[in-house]
């Protein structure tokens, strides 16, 4: 889903890494969702792997520096995406 | 602009950000933004521990992305069933005994540049236990890149 559709306060879920956050913070800024990193996990050599090992991570950080005229800016790694998270009633 | 170039003439912009709240038995782990520079103010978040038998020991990390430089525990050891609070920030006037709550000091005036990290790093962090949304107060500044 695309993050342009949230409004401010709105939450989102990562579905790769389940966090949950606010896409358009409560005072209208965007924040960038990374996925943490894995607890418990680590390669032979005891390295503490992190979602950026995986295939799935995702990294909502704009992908370019500087904009190029024209294009939009796009986000580093999509992974599984998001969903909204619905409140409870 | 470099990091220099924007201190201490520029004296960035305050925000308050509501990260990312993390699935039970993940860290807490926030990336300063492309094109920012952060300097963390303050920080506050809660843990949910488990009922699994153990002690936590929650500190706090800043790395560049791959590798920690600064990892401070907070005064308070958290066992099994307990919630405490925890708080981050430049100036700590209390230490000692805490009841159900942590206090973690960080560098004064600290620069986080893009892609860095604050994380909490956790020994003996269960599988069930479960952190809150985290709050940060931040001074931020855009870096335009050349």
């Amino acid at each position: 889903m695309s993050l342009i559709g949230y409004k401010p306060g709105e939450k989102a879920k990562c579905k790769t890494c389940s966090g949950i956050y606010m896409p358009i913070q409560l005072d209208g800024m965007r924040y960038f969702h990374t996925c943490p990193p894995i607890p418990d996990k680590k390669d032979a050599q005891g390295n503490v792997l992190t979602w950026k090992n995986m295939p799935d991570y995702r990294d909502e950080n704009i992908k370019n520096t500087t904009l190029i005229a024209g294009q939009k800016a796009q986000i580093k790694v999509e992974g599984k995406g998001t969903e909204p998270v619905i409140a409870a009633l | 602009m470099s990091l220099e170039d924007a201190y201490p003439e520029d004296t960035g912009r305050i925000r308050f950000i509501t990260g990312t709240d993390p699935a039970a038995g993940a860290e807490i782990s926030e990336t300063v933004p492309t094109n920012a520079i952060w300097e963390l103010i303050s920080m506050r978040f809660s843990m949910a521990c488990s009922a699994d038998v153990a002690n936590r020991y929650v500190g706090i990390s800043f790395d560049n992305g791959t590798t920690s430089y600064f990892i401070q525990d907070s005064n308070y050891t958290a066992a099994a069933t307990y919630t405490p609070s925890y708080c981050a920030s430049q100036v700590q006037i209390r230490s000692g005994e805490a009841v159900v709550s942590g206090h973690i000091p960080i560098p004064i005036k600290n620069r986080l540049k893009a892609g860095y990290r604050i994380r909490t790093a956790t020994t003996g962090l269960q599988a069930a236990d479960n952190f809150g949304a985290p709050s940060f107060v931040v001074r931020e500044w855009l870096v335009r890149q050349s």
